[in-house]
């Protein structure tokens, strides 16, 4: 062959590379979900699958882990290869937002049909700042407090409504080194009591930022509830334990019996009845909402999963994926995939027949509804008084965790080791409302 | 023309003859440069900056970061903690490492293959494997190292190993010195293996003991090897970041929080990028003047 024909067949090749790279760039949705659990996993191709189908594009997924997220968006951000589509929390969506990597959303809800689509006030919770909205809630939940029904009932207990009530069963139960009343989980990794110290911040009406998102810190019910949340540590936790780690020993805690009660979602039921199925169909989970301090009404507890359209190539196209996401017998399939862990955030999916049927949640309608009714007084860490860029230097941050460490740890008193916390959380929310 | 052609072509075919070595290392250099040079630059003029990880624009602020750093009392409670983390760490892994290869080298020793193989395990796993092992052998209620020390008595009660401010650190350092000892031990055991017998030999004649072989024929001889791997073992100890953070974050109240995790936390928790490329640049000199001090004081450059 000669040198010229060679030549000629590269640059004709590189060409029809080059075009066929644009042409599949355009074509291709780039979706990023943190779903671990095989089943999601699963229904997430599913629906990618038939939106390909119906649409003529490709869909590439991709499993971003919740701890990863931050890590991940901000690389590509700076690398200019952020998806069209991707999941987050809200501490996530005020993030992306605010570095200008996302787009607002109120079209893709005004052409879902608004707030007569959306559940009322879910929208606005936990997706809406300075008027727009930064992303659309996928799916919601709140924290209940969850014990051993069977432990409670051979003790002839019953569930605790007030603070009172919740440490005396706590002390009630536990007997160490086998048992604890309720075991708190205070490792830097998890973040566990920073979310189960919240819940009982809400309960107590308090909170970590005012309205106008100031350090909130040193009040009389915020060291109200740290003196509630020290107590409850001494009546049930093993004295002196600081590093076990919510996500990693909670669940194991649970179902061996060394723990009686904890602060958590409706997770647990799915995962009890996945690896534990024993247990589970012993009805040992019971629930109820979060104890309030007396005379308090109280709030809670909860967060949203959303939908960011995040500043990708394709935006038309991933518009027209979100949408897709929320058709009612997708989405009601898809919120089946963990039962009781995920509640709709759309009517037609609260309503949905398909979705009250569903055995396992008849099997659970009790914590199920509980959940409902708190979601509509819950809020995520740090958002007590809505969405704002401060709430990540409380929701992960450890402030909590390092407050506790310091008084269970180091003796130190509860004013003291709050005021320390104070001051650094005020200069913390300084520091990034200068730079805002 | 045709000769004048033929001549050019001669000259080029030569210049490419000369300089082929040049335009062979020309890719490799470029990838090198983008791949190592470009993000040390970078970090280095970051450092000079007030960048956000989440508001993008920055301006210079010169040494700011720095007189930050340096005054904030965190960066001294971790540059302690990362000292006593690397020291620890060090002593118990060469100890480990050297005793270990001493044994192998042992001719009584049997089976010597199959051991080789075991004691490099550990070093195999990802850092993960190892920090989840460990989290359940030290675990306070199922792990395996409580049952033991009650079973025979030298506790009453089940010890909280990274909860105690006495027992944090330590249980770390053991955890890196399982990790990191069979790296040290192949090493040491692999330059043992170069050291003539004769040498060995003439110090059995002339009436050595194994202590007087030890010292002033094994040392000497395997000098190199344990100051080449000193150097290596603190830059990769003092850098570690994922075994302590996947354990203990950083706590209980930052007596774990060696200057990696400080650092992390200056830039993804506080969102403070330029704060934390000045603590990298920090960083790289604590241990440039480490490794100096190794190479001066250990008298490396000489020999």
């Amino acid at each position: 062959m000669s040198k010229k024909l060679l030549i000629r067949i590269v640059i004709l090749s590189l060409i029809v590379v080059f075009f066929r790279t644009s042409a599949l760039a355009q074509e291709t949705l780039r979706f990023w979900h943190a779903f671990t659990q095989p089943v999601r996993i699963e229904m997430m191709e599913k629906i990618a699958s038939d939106f390909e189908k119906e649409y003529g594009v490709k869909v590439q997924i991709e499993i971003v882990p919740w701890a990863q997220i931050k890590t991940k968006w901000t690389a590509a951000y700076a690398a200019g290869t952020l998806p069209d589509v991707m999941v987050g929390l809200s501490g996530d969506t005020m993030e992306i937002w605010l570095a200008g990597a996302s787009n607002p959303m109120d079209n893709i809800y005004e052409e879902l049909g608004g707030d007569k689509f959306f559940t009322p006030g879910v929208v606005d919770k936990f997706s809406k700042y300075n008027g727009q909205l930064i992303a659309l809630p996928l799916y919601a939940h709140a924290r209940l407090l969850l014990y051993r029904a069977d432990i409670f009932k051979e003790e002839g207990l019953e569930p605790p409504e007030t603070w009172d009530e919740l440490l005396e069963v706590t002390a009630k139960l536990t007997n160490p080194p086998t048992r604890y009343g309720a075991i708190q989980f205070l490792n830097l990794t998890g973040f566990g009591a920073t979310e189960c110290f919240y819940s009982l911040l809400r309960a107590n009406e308090a909170s970590f930022l005012d309205e106008n998102f100031n350090a909130n810190i040193n009040t009389p019910e915020f060291i109200e509830t740290v003196k509630f949340f020290v107590d409850w540590y001494k009546a049930g936790s093993p004295q002196g334990e600081l590093s076990l780690d919510f996500h990693a020993d909670w669940y194991s805690s649970f179902t061996t019996g060394l723990n009686m009660i904890g602060i958590d979602t409706m997770f647990l039921a799915k995962s009890l009845e996945t690896e534990n199925p024993e247990l589970y169909n012993k009805r040992v989970l019971g629930v109820c909402k979060v104890p309030t301090n007396k005379g308090k009404e109280g709030a809670y507890g909860g967060e949203a999963i959303s939908l960011i359209n995040t500043k990708g190539p394709n935006n038309e196209l991933a518009e027209e994926f979100i949408k897709y996401l929320y058709e009612t017998d997708r989405y009601v399939g898809f919120l089946l995939t963990i039962p009781a862990g995920q509640y709709p955030v759309t009517i037609a999916a609260s309503e949905s027949e398909r979705f009250w049927s569903y055995p396992f949640i008849i099997e659970n309608k009790e914590g199920v509804q509980l959940t409902l009714e708190c979601i509509e007084n819950a809020t995520p860490v740090g958002m007590t008084y809505g969405i704002n860029p401060y709430a990540p230097l409380v929701s992960k941050s450890g402030l909590t965790e390092r407050i506790m460490h310091k008084i269970i740890g180091e003796g130190v008193p509860i004013e003291e080791a709050v005021a320390q916390a104070q001051d650094e959380l005020e200069k913390a929310v300084k520091e990034l409302r200068e730079r805002l | 023309m045709k000769g004048e052609k033929a001549g050019a072509f001669k000259n080029i075919t030569e210049l490419f003859d000369r300089y082929m070595g040049v335009f062979f290392l020309v890719p490799g250099i470029i990838i090198m440069g983008l791949i190592i040079v470009y993000p040390i630059v970078t970090n280095i003029l970051l450092s000079f900056t007030d960048a956000h990880l989440i508001r993008g624009i920055s301006k210079n602020v010169g040494f700011d970061n720095y007189l930050r750093i340096i005054k904030d009392p965190f960066f001294m409670n971790s540059l302690y903690t990362t000292l006593l983390w690397t020291v620890g760490s060090l002593i118990l892994q060469f100890s480990f490492g050297l005793i270990t290869a001493l044994l192998l080298n042992n001719p009584n020793i049997k089976a010597k293959g199959i051991f080789r193989t075991l004691i490099f395990v550990p070093y195999t796993l990802p850092i993960i494997v190892v920090t989840i092992l460990w989290r359940w052998i030290l675990n306070r209620f199922y792990g395996i190292i409580n049952y033991l020390l009650v079973a025979v008595g030298v506790i009453n009660n089940n010890v909280s190993w990274f909860s105690s401010s006495v027992t944090v650190m330590p249980s770390l350092v053991v955890m890196n010195t399982w990790f990191g000892y069979p790296l040290i031990a192949l090493s040491i055991f692999a330059g043992l293996q170069t050291i003539p017998k004769e040498f060995y030999e003439v110090a059995e004649i002339e009436g050595a003991s194994y202590w007087q072989t030890f010292i002033y024929v094994i040392l000497p001889s395997i000098k190199r090897i344990l100051i080449m791997l000193l150097i290596l073992r603190t830059i990769w100890i003092f850098n570690a970041f994922d075994m302590i953070y996947l354990v203990t974050g950083g706590g209980p109240n930052r007596m774990t929080e060696i200057l990696t995790i400080y650092g992390y936390n200056l830039g993804w928790k506080e969102y403070w990028i330029g704060r934390a490329a000045a603590l990298s640049v920090i960083l790289f000199v604590i241990l440039f003047f480490l490794i100096i001090f190794y190479m001066k004081g250990l008298k490396l450059e000489e020999e």
